[in-house]
């Protein structure tokens, strides 16, 4: 069997770091108790395993707080939990134009309790365009803001710095969705200005699927919006006012969140900045080589980016196009990557568009016959 | 030996003491208790030798680390 090309690194990392299912296992036979229920062995050691993850999470993100680190089962239990506990009725949310369906859908169903939102628009390559975009949607009532930090369609990077500061100036809560960011380049929490940010497990950071991260500064605790067992006050009727137990309701993944700890131990060993320079290279080679085929249309093509290329080709649909490509082993994603007004932005609306994204174990190689097959297409 | 147990606000803030009373050398023992008025039901202590009981208590708030009640044997 040929050798398969994944480049689909942006819905998730493939394949992962052999440490990753060694401590998937490990978790499994000596990890086996419900962590933070029982005293005996098995439950302590599992409660210890996540909560050295929680301080691996501290480390690569330089923040200094691991009870603030909340695990969800992805990035948009965390975004959902991020928005619905921060927002009140009458309160205006604004976003970019940018965003995923896990912040849109999210927004649609707070309509109907009074939860009103708009979209700014993020210039396609002035940064000063884009800040000023977002100053002028800010209402008397903006209460929440939620910016992605990178496209998970074109990968463009968004000012999230300049933007927290404004949000500092006007009383604004910044909800990050960070899940195209998160080891795929450095950043540092604290620095970011950002009151929350939403994390993949599952995709830069190298972890199982099922696991997502929601990181909150000290200036920001959303309420519960899930409610159950956490171990703690049992007779209390709420969730209690401790995080990160208060925004994890029910036994935790504790496998998949030993198999992140070990995803993330490979990222921090690799440095976030080793990664990204390896696969912006890779972005800029393989962005150089799709330009100059006949009928390649490409779309956000920035000097700095996560690593994620969309295209089409004239004579394809998005869709017979990533057909075409994975009949001969190269895995990529077309269409509206969850993100409709992201394609309307750039272009790509209706029918979407083809996406590549790469990770730590891309190579030239593998880009040389993904564009020689796009050629012959 | 004489111990005592300090009774923590969750598993994670008793992880949390745990590992900063370790990186000064005092040793605890992490315990399920099964009920505890000052928690409204049941949580997590460390179980410490009372001796150490006046340091890891200066160490913690210098951490910031709530102790919610001090359980005496």
């Amino acid at each position: 069997m040929e050798k398969i090309i994944y480049f689909d690194h942006a819905a998730t990392s493939w394949p992962k770091p052999q440490s990753v299912f060694n401590s998937i296992s490990y978790a499994l036979r000596e990890r086996g108790g419900n962590p933070g229920r029982s005293g005996h062995k098995l439950s302590v050691n599992a409660a210890r395993a996540i909560y050295e993850c929680r301080e691996a999470v501290c480390r690569l993100f330089s923040f200094d707080s691991p009870e603030r680190v909340i695990f969800t089962q992805n990035t948009t239990y965390a975004l959902n939990m991020a928005v619905k506990g921060l927002c009140r009725r009458g309160d205006h949310v604004l976003i970019s134009n940018f965003e995923h369906n896990s912040v849109l859908r999210p927004l649609y169903s707070l309509l109907a309790y009074g939860v009103e939102y708009s979209m700014f628009e993020a210039s396609d390559e002035n940064e000063e365009e884009t800040i000023f975009c977002f100053k002028r949607a800010i209402k008397s009532n903006t209460k929440v803001a939620v910016v992605t930090a990178a496209s998970n369609v074109c990968g463009k990077i968004m000012p999230i710095e300049k933007i927290a500061m404004i949000c500092k100036t006007n009383n604004i809560k910044l909800i990050i969705d960070g899940a195209q960011a998160g080891g795929v380049y450095p950043f540092d929490f604290n620095r970011t200005g950002a009151d929350v940010i939403c994390l993949a497990g599952h995709k830069g950071l190298y972890g199982p699927q099922g696991t997502g991260i929601m990181i909150c500064s000290h200036s920001c605790e959303p309420e519960s919006i899930i409610e159950g067992g956490n171990g703690m006050m049992s007779e209390d009727r709420t969730m209690g006012n401790f995080l990160p137990e208060k925004l994890e309701a029910g036994t935790l993944n504790t496998p998949g969140i030993c198999g992140l700890r070990a995803g993330i131990e490979y990222v921090i060993s690799q440095t976030p900045e080793r990664i990204f320079g390896t696969t912006l290279l890779l972005t800029d080679y393989a962005t150089e080589g799709l330009s100059v085929i006949d009928g390649v249309r490409l779309y956000g093509t920035y000097s700095v980016k996560a690593p994620i290329i969309l295209f089409n080709k004239i004579g394809y649909s998005p869709s017979e196009l990533a057909t075409y490509l994975s009949e001969r082993g190269i895995c990529v994603r077309s269409g509206l990557h969850c993100a409709p007004t992201a394609h309307a932005a750039l272009g790509s609306a209706p029918e979407g568009a083809v996406r590549i994204s790469f990770g730590h174990n891309n190579t030239k190689n593998e880009i040389d016959r993904f564009l020689s097959a796009v050629n012959r297409a | 030996m004489l111990y005592c147990i300090m009774v923590m606000s969750s598993v994670t803030y008793a992880l949390k003491a745990q590992t900063v009373l370790s990186r000064e050398g005092i040793g605890t023992r992490l315990e399920k208790l099964t009920r505890n008025r000052s928690l409204k039901g049941c949580g997590y202590g460390l179980r410490i030798e009372k001796s150490k009981l006046s340091e890891a208590e200066a160490l913690l708030k210098r951490e910031g680390i709530k102790i919610v009640e001090v359980i005496e044997y």
